[in-house]
Protein backbone atom coordinates (compact mmCIF):
# COMPACT_ATOMS: atom_id res chain seq x y z
CA UNK A 1 0.00 0.00 0.00
CA UNK A 2 2.41 2.42 0.92
CA UNK A 3 4.70 1.64 -1.68
CA UNK A 4 2.11 2.40 -4.24
CA UNK A 5 0.79 5.34 -2.94
CA UNK A 6 4.62 6.43 -3.24
CA UNK A 7 4.71 5.59 -6.94
CA UNK A 8 1.70 7.47 -7.33
CA UNK A 9 3.14 10.50 -5.49
CA UNK A 10 5.64 10.59 -7.46
CA UNK A 11 4.20 10.69 -10.64
CA UNK A 12 2.16 12.93 -9.56
CA UNK A 13 5.11 14.77 -8.31
CA UNK A 14 6.63 14.33 -11.90
CA UNK A 15 3.36 16.05 -13.61
CA UNK A 16 3.66 19.05 -11.47
CA UNK A 17 7.36 19.61 -12.29
CA UNK A 18 6.12 19.71 -15.65
CA UNK A 19 7.00 23.63 -16.82
CA UNK A 20 4.03 25.75 -16.62
CA UNK A 21 2.99 29.14 -18.13
CA UNK A 22 2.43 32.31 -16.27
CA UNK A 23 -1.33 31.87 -17.52
CA UNK A 24 -1.07 27.55 -16.31
CA UNK A 25 -2.14 28.59 -12.80
CA UNK A 26 -5.74 26.83 -12.86
CA UNK A 27 -4.17 23.39 -13.37
CA UNK A 28 -1.17 23.65 -11.34
CA UNK A 29 -2.80 24.43 -8.38
CA UNK A 30 -5.61 21.47 -8.99
CA UNK A 31 -2.08 19.27 -9.07
CA UNK A 32 -1.09 20.56 -6.38
CA UNK A 33 -4.06 19.31 -4.42
CA UNK A 34 -3.94 16.33 -5.59
CA UNK A 35 -0.55 15.92 -3.70
CA UNK A 36 -2.80 16.33 -0.34
CA UNK A 37 -4.67 12.51 -0.29
CA UNK A 38 -8.26 13.64 0.48
CA UNK A 39 -9.19 12.10 3.87
CA UNK A 40 -10.27 8.77 3.05
CA UNK A 41 -7.33 8.16 0.25
CA UNK A 42 -7.16 9.15 -3.26
CA UNK A 43 -10.41 7.66 -4.93
CA UNK A 44 -8.30 5.34 -7.44
CA UNK A 45 -7.91 1.84 -7.38
CA UNK A 46 -4.73 0.22 -5.22
CA UNK A 47 -4.23 3.93 -3.71
CA UNK A 48 -4.88 2.79 -0.10
CA UNK A 49 -8.19 4.31 -0.07
CA UNK A 50 -10.39 3.19 3.06
CA UNK A 51 -13.71 1.48 1.95
CA UNK A 52 -15.52 2.73 4.83
CA UNK A 53 -14.96 4.04 8.21
CA UNK A 54 -16.82 3.37 11.27
CA UNK A 55 -17.29 6.10 13.80
CA UNK A 56 -16.44 4.65 17.14
CA UNK A 57 -18.27 4.74 20.38
CA UNK A 58 -16.94 8.32 22.34
CA UNK A 59 -17.51 9.20 25.65
CA UNK A 60 -17.87 12.62 26.82
CA UNK A 61 -16.04 13.40 29.95
CA UNK A 62 -14.13 16.30 31.76
CA UNK A 63 -10.41 16.26 31.79
CA UNK A 64 -11.34 15.15 35.87
CA UNK A 65 -12.77 12.08 34.99
CA UNK A 66 -11.08 11.43 31.52
CA UNK A 67 -7.35 11.23 33.25
CA UNK A 68 -8.53 7.88 35.16
CA UNK A 69 -7.91 5.64 31.75
CA UNK A 70 -4.16 6.80 32.42
CA UNK A 71 -2.14 5.05 29.64
CA UNK A 72 1.06 5.39 31.19
CA UNK A 73 1.05 2.75 33.79
CA UNK A 74 3.08 -0.36 32.19
CA UNK A 75 6.52 -0.08 30.65
CA UNK A 76 7.46 0.07 27.50
CA UNK A 77 8.52 -2.78 25.50
CA UNK A 78 11.48 -4.81 25.64
CA UNK A 79 14.02 -2.24 23.32
CA UNK A 80 14.61 -3.57 19.79
CA UNK A 81 18.07 -2.97 19.57
CA UNK A 82 20.20 -6.42 18.31
CA UNK A 83 19.73 -9.38 17.61
CA UNK A 84 16.03 -11.63 18.18
CA UNK A 85 17.50 -13.87 21.14
CA UNK A 86 13.99 -15.21 22.20
CA UNK A 87 10.94 -14.32 24.17
CA UNK A 88 10.26 -12.69 27.47
CA UNK A 89 9.92 -15.31 30.38
CA UNK A 90 7.06 -13.13 31.65
CA UNK A 91 5.29 -11.12 28.93
CA UNK A 92 6.05 -13.62 26.10
CA UNK A 93 7.49 -10.20 23.63
CA UNK A 94 10.30 -10.90 21.53
CA UNK A 95 13.93 -9.50 23.36
CA UNK A 96 16.74 -8.50 21.15
CA UNK A 97 20.17 -8.42 22.75
CA UNK A 98 23.56 -7.39 21.00
CA UNK A 99 26.00 -5.86 22.87
CA UNK A 100 27.13 -3.27 20.06
CA UNK A 101 23.43 -2.32 19.58
CA UNK A 102 22.92 -2.30 23.11
CA UNK A 103 26.03 -0.29 23.67
CA UNK A 104 25.20 1.98 20.59
CA UNK A 105 21.10 2.97 21.81
CA UNK A 106 23.06 3.97 25.52
CA UNK A 107 21.85 0.70 27.17
CA UNK A 108 24.71 -0.29 28.69
CA UNK A 109 27.78 1.42 28.89
CA UNK A 110 30.33 -1.30 28.47
CA UNK A 111 30.11 -4.04 26.20
CA UNK A 112 31.61 -6.75 27.48
CA UNK A 113 29.14 -9.81 28.38
CA UNK A 114 29.42 -12.92 30.32
CA UNK A 115 27.67 -15.85 29.64
CA UNK A 116 27.35 -18.77 32.39
CA UNK A 117 25.30 -21.44 32.46
CA UNK A 118 25.37 -25.60 32.94
CA UNK A 119 26.70 -27.74 30.20
CA UNK A 120 24.30 -28.29 27.70
CA UNK A 121 21.78 -25.52 28.26
CA UNK A 122 22.49 -23.55 24.93
CA UNK A 123 25.53 -21.07 25.85
CA UNK A 124 27.09 -21.44 22.62
CA UNK A 125 24.22 -21.80 20.71
CA UNK A 126 23.47 -18.11 22.13
CA UNK A 127 26.35 -17.14 21.14
CA UNK A 128 26.47 -18.30 17.82
CA UNK A 129 23.08 -16.60 17.42
CA UNK A 130 24.72 -13.19 18.90
CA UNK A 131 27.28 -13.60 16.40
CA UNK A 132 25.35 -14.49 13.52
CA UNK A 133 23.24 -11.47 13.46
CA UNK A 134 26.41 -9.17 14.85
CA UNK A 135 27.74 -9.57 11.17
CA UNK A 136 24.67 -9.16 9.81
CA UNK A 137 25.22 -5.72 10.95
CA UNK A 138 28.74 -5.49 10.09
CA UNK A 139 30.19 -6.55 12.99
CA UNK A 140 33.63 -8.44 12.69
CA UNK A 141 33.19 -11.57 14.84
CA UNK A 142 36.77 -13.37 15.91
CA UNK A 143 36.25 -16.54 17.68
CA UNK A 144 39.29 -16.54 19.66
CA UNK A 145 40.08 -20.12 20.73
CA UNK A 146 37.41 -22.55 19.83
CA UNK A 147 37.67 -26.05 21.82
CA UNK A 148 34.63 -27.81 20.78
CA UNK A 149 34.48 -26.83 18.02
CA UNK A 150 31.39 -25.24 17.89
CA UNK A 151 31.94 -21.94 15.46
CA UNK A 152 33.92 -23.84 12.66
CA UNK A 153 30.57 -24.90 10.17
CA UNK A 154 29.12 -21.10 11.19
CA UNK A 155 31.85 -19.30 10.23
CA UNK A 156 32.49 -21.54 7.00
CA UNK A 157 28.40 -20.69 6.65
CA UNK A 158 29.32 -17.12 6.78
CA UNK A 159 31.97 -17.48 4.59
CA UNK A 160 34.62 -16.71 7.18
CA UNK A 161 38.01 -17.60 7.87
CA UNK A 162 38.44 -20.68 9.83
CA UNK A 163 41.94 -21.34 11.21
CA UNK A 164 42.95 -24.93 12.68
CA UNK A 165 45.59 -24.98 14.84
CA UNK A 166 47.70 -27.91 15.90
CA UNK A 167 50.84 -29.48 15.12
CA UNK A 168 50.83 -30.73 11.15
CA UNK A 169 48.27 -28.30 10.83
CA UNK A 170 47.97 -24.30 10.79
CA UNK A 171 50.44 -22.80 13.35
CA UNK A 172 50.91 -19.32 15.58
CA UNK A 173 53.95 -17.60 15.89
CA UNK A 174 53.61 -16.16 19.44
CA UNK A 175 56.39 -13.09 18.41
CA UNK A 176 54.85 -12.21 15.37
CA UNK A 177 52.91 -8.87 15.76
CA UNK A 178 50.34 -9.88 12.60
CA UNK A 179 48.44 -6.67 11.24
CA UNK A 180 49.86 -4.16 14.14
CA UNK A 181 53.54 -5.34 12.21
CA UNK A 182 51.98 -3.86 9.09
CA UNK A 183 50.33 -1.02 10.67
CA UNK A 184 53.86 -0.11 12.18
CA UNK A 185 54.94 -0.01 8.40
CA UNK A 186 52.65 2.60 7.41
CA UNK A 187 53.11 4.74 10.75
CA UNK A 188 55.94 7.50 11.27
CA UNK A 189 56.70 10.18 14.01
CA UNK A 190 55.81 9.30 17.68
CA UNK A 191 52.88 7.18 16.76
CA UNK A 192 54.80 4.81 15.19
CA UNK A 193 57.32 4.88 18.73
CA UNK A 194 54.38 4.58 20.81
CA UNK A 195 52.99 1.47 18.69
CA UNK A 196 57.08 0.00 18.45
CA UNK A 197 56.71 -0.67 22.28
CA UNK A 198 53.41 -1.44 22.65
CA UNK A 199 54.38 -4.40 19.83
CA UNK A 200 57.60 -5.18 21.56
CA UNK A 201 56.02 -5.41 25.20
CA UNK A 202 53.10 -7.73 23.84
CA UNK A 203 55.42 -10.09 22.38
CA UNK A 204 57.58 -10.25 25.31
CA UNK A 205 54.68 -10.30 27.96
CA UNK A 206 53.32 -13.42 25.86
CA UNK A 207 56.70 -15.77 25.22
CA UNK A 208 57.13 -14.93 29.33
CA UNK A 209 53.44 -16.16 29.94
CA UNK A 210 54.56 -19.15 27.23
CA UNK A 211 58.06 -19.78 29.17
CA UNK A 212 55.99 -19.64 32.63
CA UNK A 213 53.51 -22.29 31.34
CA UNK A 214 56.34 -24.70 30.63
CA UNK A 215 58.28 -24.20 33.18
CA UNK A 216 55.95 -24.03 36.10
CA UNK A 217 57.23 -21.96 38.16
CA UNK A 218 58.53 -17.74 37.60
CA UNK A 219 60.63 -16.35 34.99
CA UNK A 220 63.21 -14.16 36.96
CA UNK A 221 64.14 -10.94 36.19
CA UNK A 222 67.18 -11.53 35.00
CA UNK A 223 65.84 -13.93 32.38
CA UNK A 224 63.36 -11.29 31.41
CA UNK A 225 65.77 -8.58 30.81
CA UNK A 226 67.67 -11.14 28.64
CA UNK A 227 64.68 -12.46 26.50
CA UNK A 228 63.46 -8.59 25.71
CA UNK A 229 67.48 -7.88 24.50
CA UNK A 230 67.33 -10.89 22.27
CA UNK A 231 64.19 -9.73 20.70
CA UNK A 232 65.30 -6.48 20.33
CA UNK A 233 68.62 -7.76 18.74
CA UNK A 234 66.80 -10.60 16.52
CA UNK A 235 64.23 -7.39 15.29
CA UNK A 236 67.83 -5.08 14.47
CA UNK A 237 69.01 -8.16 12.33
CA UNK A 238 65.81 -9.14 10.47
CA UNK A 239 65.23 -5.73 10.01
CA UNK A 240 61.63 -6.52 9.61
CA UNK A 241 62.29 -9.12 6.83
CA UNK A 242 60.30 -11.54 8.82
CA UNK A 243 58.77 -11.86 12.57
CA UNK A 244 61.31 -13.81 14.24
CA UNK A 245 60.40 -17.19 16.39
CA UNK A 246 60.95 -18.77 18.98
CA UNK A 247 63.26 -21.11 17.98
CA UNK A 248 65.73 -17.94 16.62
CA UNK A 249 65.56 -16.41 20.11
CA UNK A 250 66.67 -19.67 21.28
CA UNK A 251 69.84 -19.62 18.84
CA UNK A 252 70.67 -16.27 19.84
CA UNK A 253 70.56 -16.57 23.69
CA UNK A 254 72.88 -19.94 22.87
CA UNK A 255 75.13 -18.11 21.13
CA UNK A 256 75.68 -15.11 23.67
CA UNK A 257 76.63 -11.94 21.64
CA UNK A 258 77.85 -9.15 23.43
CA UNK A 259 74.61 -6.83 23.87
CA UNK A 260 73.38 -10.32 25.55
CA UNK A 261 75.90 -10.96 27.59
CA UNK A 262 76.31 -6.92 28.73
CA UNK A 263 72.19 -7.15 29.41
CA UNK A 264 72.61 -10.15 31.44
CA UNK A 265 75.19 -8.35 33.24
CA UNK A 266 77.62 -10.99 32.99
CA UNK A 267 81.51 -10.61 33.45
CA UNK A 268 82.18 -14.16 31.56
CA UNK A 269 80.70 -16.58 29.44
CA UNK A 270 80.42 -18.89 32.36
CA UNK A 271 78.96 -16.43 34.47
CA UNK A 272 76.28 -15.64 31.33
CA UNK A 273 75.24 -19.81 30.53
CA UNK A 274 74.72 -19.47 34.39
CA UNK A 275 72.35 -17.28 34.46
CA UNK A 276 70.14 -18.10 30.51
CA UNK A 277 70.40 -21.52 31.38
CA UNK A 278 67.37 -22.66 32.32
CA UNK A 279 65.84 -20.09 29.87
CA UNK A 280 67.61 -22.22 27.09
CA UNK A 281 66.10 -25.20 28.67
CA UNK A 282 62.52 -23.43 28.98
CA UNK A 283 62.80 -22.21 25.36
CA UNK A 284 64.07 -25.63 24.03
CA UNK A 285 60.80 -27.15 25.73
CA UNK A 286 58.67 -24.34 23.79
CA UNK A 287 60.20 -26.06 20.72
CA UNK A 288 60.49 -29.70 21.09
CA UNK A 289 58.04 -30.56 24.41
CA UNK A 290 54.64 -31.06 24.24
CA UNK A 291 54.10 -28.09 22.39
CA UNK A 292 56.36 -28.70 19.65
CA UNK A 293 55.35 -28.23 16.21
CA UNK A 294 52.63 -25.60 17.54
CA UNK A 295 54.60 -22.60 18.27
CA UNK A 296 57.64 -22.57 16.83
CA UNK A 297 57.95 -21.34 13.24
CA UNK A 298 56.39 -18.74 11.26
CA UNK A 299 52.47 -18.15 11.68
CA UNK A 300 51.48 -20.44 8.46
CA UNK A 301 48.09 -18.88 8.00
CA UNK A 302 47.34 -15.63 8.97
CA UNK A 303 44.39 -13.83 9.90
CA UNK A 304 42.13 -12.35 6.77
CA UNK A 305 41.66 -8.83 8.07
CA UNK A 306 38.91 -8.34 5.91
CA UNK A 307 36.61 -11.94 6.83
CA UNK A 308 33.43 -11.43 8.30
CA UNK A 309 34.00 -14.53 11.09
CA UNK A 310 37.91 -15.29 11.68
CA UNK A 311 37.58 -18.85 14.16
CA UNK A 312 40.61 -20.15 15.65
CA UNK A 313 40.10 -23.48 16.12
CA UNK A 314 42.39 -25.26 18.81
CA UNK A 315 39.92 -28.21 19.19
CA UNK A 316 43.14 -30.34 18.11
CA UNK A 317 45.31 -28.95 20.65
CA UNK A 318 42.84 -29.47 23.10
CA UNK A 319 42.89 -33.06 22.70
CA UNK A 320 47.18 -32.93 23.37
CA UNK A 321 46.77 -31.92 27.38
CA UNK A 322 45.66 -28.94 29.12
CA UNK A 323 48.83 -27.23 28.90
CA UNK A 324 48.63 -27.43 25.22
CA UNK A 325 45.58 -25.49 25.06
CA UNK A 326 46.20 -22.65 27.41
CA UNK A 327 49.75 -22.46 25.69
CA UNK A 328 47.20 -22.01 22.47
CA UNK A 329 44.45 -20.06 24.20
CA UNK A 330 46.93 -17.05 25.29
CA UNK A 331 48.48 -16.78 21.88
CA UNK A 332 45.30 -17.06 19.99
CA UNK A 333 44.02 -14.22 22.69
CA UNK A 334 47.34 -12.08 21.92
CA UNK A 335 47.07 -12.24 18.08
CA UNK A 336 43.06 -11.30 18.17
CA UNK A 337 43.37 -8.67 20.15
CA UNK A 338 46.36 -7.81 18.27
CA UNK A 339 44.08 -7.65 15.08
CA UNK A 340 41.64 -5.32 16.63
CA UNK A 341 44.15 -2.58 17.37
CA UNK A 342 45.76 -3.21 14.11
CA UNK A 343 42.79 -2.01 12.24
CA UNK A 344 41.81 0.93 14.89
CA UNK A 345 45.62 1.83 13.96
CA UNK A 346 45.00 1.43 10.09
CA UNK A 347 41.45 3.06 10.79
CA UNK A 348 43.48 6.24 11.99
CA UNK A 349 45.56 6.12 9.14
CA UNK A 350 42.81 6.29 6.85
CA UNK A 351 43.57 2.95 4.85
CA UNK A 352 41.25 0.48 6.00
CA UNK A 353 37.42 1.40 7.61
CA UNK A 354 36.59 1.72 11.28
CA UNK A 355 34.96 -1.65 11.89
CA UNK A 356 33.67 -2.80 15.31
CA UNK A 357 34.64 -6.00 16.54
CA UNK A 358 32.90 -8.67 18.66
CA UNK A 359 35.86 -11.55 20.43
CA UNK A 360 34.21 -14.84 22.11
CA UNK A 361 36.68 -15.79 24.16
CA UNK A 362 35.84 -19.62 25.90
CA UNK A 363 37.24 -19.81 29.15
CA UNK A 364 39.66 -22.92 30.28
CA UNK A 365 37.92 -26.32 31.36
CA UNK A 366 36.94 -24.88 34.81
CA UNK A 367 34.75 -25.55 36.96
CA UNK A 368 32.46 -22.74 36.24
CA UNK A 369 31.82 -23.68 32.50
CA UNK A 370 31.50 -20.76 31.45
CA UNK A 371 31.66 -18.75 28.41
CA UNK A 372 33.93 -15.22 28.60
CA UNK A 373 32.52 -12.92 25.63
CA UNK A 374 34.51 -9.82 25.72
CA UNK A 375 33.08 -7.52 23.26
CA UNK A 376 34.54 -4.58 22.31
CA UNK A 377 34.91 -1.66 19.99
CA UNK A 378 38.64 -1.50 19.49
CA UNK A 379 40.46 -0.93 22.36
CA UNK A 380 42.91 1.64 20.99
CA UNK A 381 41.46 5.21 20.70
CA UNK A 382 44.05 7.40 19.16
CA UNK B 1 16.77 -9.86 0.56
CA UNK B 2 14.81 -11.65 3.59
CA UNK B 3 11.30 -12.63 3.52
CA UNK B 4 9.27 -11.61 5.81
CA UNK B 5 5.89 -13.75 7.08
CA UNK B 6 2.62 -12.27 5.66
CA UNK B 7 1.50 -10.66 8.80
CA UNK B 8 -1.85 -9.77 9.97
CA UNK B 9 -3.63 -7.37 12.12
CA UNK B 10 -6.61 -7.19 13.64
CA UNK B 11 -8.59 -4.02 14.77
CA UNK B 12 -10.64 -3.06 17.43
CA UNK B 13 -12.28 0.28 18.67
CA UNK B 14 -14.17 0.07 22.53
CA UNK B 15 -17.67 -0.80 22.91
CA UNK B 16 -17.52 0.28 26.14
CA UNK B 17 -15.65 2.21 29.13
CA UNK B 18 -15.41 0.63 32.35
CA UNK B 19 -19.02 0.98 34.11
CA UNK B 20 -17.32 1.01 37.49
CA UNK B 21 -15.39 3.12 39.47
CA UNK B 22 -11.82 1.63 38.30
CA UNK B 23 -8.50 3.06 39.64
CA UNK B 24 -5.32 4.63 37.66
CA UNK B 25 -3.67 1.63 36.56
CA UNK B 26 -7.13 -0.29 34.98
CA UNK B 27 -5.63 -0.26 31.76
CA UNK B 28 -2.30 -1.98 32.47
CA UNK B 29 -3.42 -5.27 31.78
CA UNK B 30 -4.28 -4.06 27.96
CA UNK B 31 -0.97 -2.24 28.02
CA UNK B 32 1.53 -4.39 29.22
CA UNK B 33 3.15 -6.29 25.96
CA UNK B 34 2.50 -9.42 25.01
CA UNK B 35 2.87 -12.55 23.11
CA UNK B 36 1.54 -10.59 20.03
CA UNK B 37 2.95 -7.36 19.08
CA UNK B 38 0.14 -4.59 19.75
CA UNK B 39 -0.72 -1.05 19.75
CA UNK B 40 -3.34 0.57 21.71
CA UNK B 41 -4.18 4.30 21.28
CA UNK B 42 -6.27 6.77 23.30
CA UNK B 43 -8.05 9.80 21.57
CA UNK B 44 -9.18 12.70 23.00
CA UNK B 45 -10.89 15.57 21.17
CA UNK B 46 -10.83 18.74 23.34
CA UNK B 47 -14.55 20.42 23.02
CA UNK B 48 -15.04 23.31 22.32
CA UNK B 49 -16.33 25.30 25.35
CA UNK B 50 -18.86 24.29 26.71
CA UNK B 51 -20.50 26.10 29.94
CA UNK B 52 -20.65 22.91 32.26
CA UNK B 53 -19.79 23.39 35.82
CA UNK B 54 -17.07 21.47 36.35
CA UNK B 55 -15.11 23.45 33.14
CA UNK B 56 -15.89 26.82 35.22
CA UNK B 57 -13.82 24.98 37.89
CA UNK B 58 -10.89 24.82 35.56
CA UNK B 59 -10.93 21.01 33.56
CA UNK B 60 -12.04 20.76 30.17
CA UNK B 61 -14.34 18.89 28.19
CA UNK B 62 -13.23 16.14 25.84
CA UNK B 63 -14.62 13.11 23.82
CA UNK B 64 -12.47 10.11 24.20
CA UNK B 65 -12.20 6.79 22.19
CA UNK B 66 -10.00 3.84 22.36
CA UNK B 67 -8.54 1.52 19.46
CA UNK B 68 -6.43 -1.44 19.71
CA UNK B 69 -4.61 -3.30 16.75
CA UNK B 70 -2.83 -6.60 17.34
CA UNK B 71 -0.62 -8.24 14.28
CA UNK B 72 0.36 -11.88 14.23
CA UNK B 73 2.78 -13.45 11.61
CA UNK B 74 0.33 -15.62 10.05
CA UNK B 75 -3.14 -16.51 9.75
CA UNK B 76 -3.03 -19.23 11.85
CA UNK B 77 -2.92 -17.71 14.97
CA UNK B 78 -5.35 -14.83 14.58
CA UNK B 79 -7.74 -16.72 16.47
CA UNK B 80 -5.76 -17.26 19.54
CA UNK B 81 -4.03 -13.19 19.44
CA UNK B 82 -7.50 -12.40 19.29
CA UNK B 83 -8.69 -14.13 22.46
CA UNK B 84 -5.67 -12.91 24.26
CA UNK B 85 -6.28 -9.69 23.34
CA UNK B 86 -10.10 -9.42 23.93
CA UNK B 87 -9.46 -11.07 27.52
CA UNK B 88 -6.26 -8.46 28.02
CA UNK B 89 -9.50 -5.71 27.63
CA UNK B 90 -11.78 -7.53 29.75
CA UNK B 91 -8.97 -7.49 32.69
CA UNK B 92 -8.77 -3.71 32.16
CA UNK B 93 -12.91 -3.35 32.61
CA UNK B 94 -13.14 -2.28 28.81
CA UNK B 95 -15.04 -4.11 26.01
CA UNK B 96 -13.97 -3.93 22.55
CA UNK B 97 -15.66 -4.79 19.32
CA UNK B 98 -13.86 -5.05 15.99
CA UNK B 99 -13.83 -2.49 13.18
CA UNK B 100 -16.00 -4.46 10.70
CA UNK B 101 -15.18 -3.11 7.48
CA UNK B 102 -13.06 -0.37 9.20
CA UNK B 103 -9.56 -2.66 9.76
CA UNK B 104 -7.79 -0.23 7.38
CA UNK B 105 -8.79 2.88 9.53
CA UNK B 106 -8.88 1.29 12.58
CA UNK B 107 -4.90 -0.31 11.55
CA UNK B 108 -4.23 3.37 10.95
CA UNK B 109 -5.64 5.00 14.09
CA UNK B 110 -3.13 2.83 16.04
CA UNK B 111 -0.35 4.18 14.31
CA UNK B 112 1.40 7.45 15.37
CA UNK B 113 0.07 9.20 12.27
CA UNK B 114 -2.50 11.63 13.42
CA UNK B 115 -5.43 9.35 12.03
CA UNK B 116 -8.82 10.01 13.82
CA UNK B 117 -11.71 7.86 12.90
CA UNK B 118 -13.92 9.66 14.82
CA UNK B 119 -13.36 12.92 12.81
CA UNK B 120 -13.24 10.50 9.47
CA UNK B 121 -16.24 9.52 9.67
CA UNK B 122 -18.12 12.72 10.06
CA UNK B 123 -16.18 13.62 6.67
CA UNK B 124 -17.38 10.97 4.42
CA UNK B 125 -17.71 11.83 0.78
CA UNK B 126 -20.54 12.08 -1.08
Amino acid sequence: MTLRTAARSQRLAGRQARPASAGDRGPAREDAARLVAPAWGWRSASCGRAAHVSAPPEYQATTNQACGLFPFVAGSGTPVAGTPVGRHQLWGEVVCLDPIAWLRAGLVTNPGMFVLGQPGTGKSTLVKRLVTGAVATGVTALILGDTKPDYARLTEHLDGQVIRIGRGMDRINPLDAGPLGEALRRMSGPDADALRWEVRSRRLSLLMALCTLVREARITNAEEVVLGRAIDLLDDRLAGARAPAVTDVLTVIEQGPDVLRSAARASSQHEYLDRVGGLVFTLDLLCTGSLAGVFDGPTSRPIDLLAPVVSVDISRVGAAGDKLLTAAMLCTWAYGFGVADAAAALADLRVARRRPYLAVMEAVASPVCGFCMNVGMPSRNR
Amino acid sequence: MLALPATQPVSWAWHEAPRQNVTADVLARLITPGPYPKRVSLQFRPFPAVSAAEEAAGAGVCLMSLFVTVTVPGSDEIARAVAWTEAAAGSSKIRLRRMSYSQAAGFAATLPCGICPAELARRMPH
